[in-house]
């Protein structure tokens, strides 16, 4: 059984994790996260939740990728810049390179930014098809 | 099996009127506890990035390297796209 205790402390951790990535593409990204800090840290915990419920995931803790991800489409949807979406893309690259020691296939990476850019990327992948294909290339499923 | 989960403390928001403490933790056993259709043991998903700023409160100088790499990569990339717009 886990404690909920301990997984609320390690959301924290990550999420703080994740805000260094961010800090590291951008200071101004660090700076706007927490000023929408309120929203976007229970926003992004219900989606990592959701998306643990409807891939019946029994997690040990929070996953980082996973928090990127869905903190980029969150600030992406308040802020309307897609620069977060684009550092998003380059944060799991990098993670994935240092899991997996290769970087993700640019041409894979070159579509999803098209499809960015042209605000087709949810028709094009779903809810968590971007988050899965970094996932997966970081556990050499790809 | 009771899940006993204070939820407007992990979510900082009140439940809504009408609504279940089970029904609004969006029946967090299938996530949190062990199912049928889940593997009996929980997987650890964090990178090594984040497992290291965990032990050391900072990101490590790979993460700082790649990230430089990375940077390159991507100015191909915005090069590659605005030829392809």
């Amino acid at each position: 059984m886990q404690d909920i205790s301990i997984l609320k402390h390690d959301y924290l951790q990550t999420f703080n994790c994740v805000k260094k990535y961010f800090g590291i593409e951008n200071k101004a990204f660090e700076q706007e996260i927490q000023e929408h800090i309120d929203k976007v840290y229970t926003l992004v915990l219900k989606d990592a939740i959701n998306y643990c419920k409807d891939n019946k995931v029994f997690i040990k803790n929070f996953d980082d990728y996973k928090v990127v991800y869905f903190l980029a489409i969150r600030m992406h949807e308040i802020t309307k810049n897609k620069a977060y979406m684009l550092a998003m893309l380059k944060i799991l690259d990098i993670l994935v390179k240092q899991d997996s020691d290769k970087f993700v296939n640019e041409d894979m990476i070159f579509k999803i930014i098209l499809h960015i850019e042209k605000d087709t990327w949810q028709e094009k992948y779903g809810e968590y098809g971007i988050y899965s294909i970094f996932k997966a290339c970081s556990k050499h499923l790809l | 099996m009771k899940i006993e989960i204070d939820y407007e403390q992990f979510f900082n928001e009140p439940l809504e009127k009408n609504t279940t403490l089970y029904d609004a933790v969006f029946d967090k056993e299938e996530i949190f506890f062990s199912s049928p259709q889940v593997p009996k043991h929980p997987q650890n998903c964090k990178s090594n990035e984040a497992e290291y700023i965990l032990a050391n409160g900072s990101v490590s100088d790979k993460y700082l390297k790649l990230k430089g790499e990375a940077d390159a990569r991507y100015i191909n990339l915005k090069t590659r796209l605005s030829s392809d717009i």
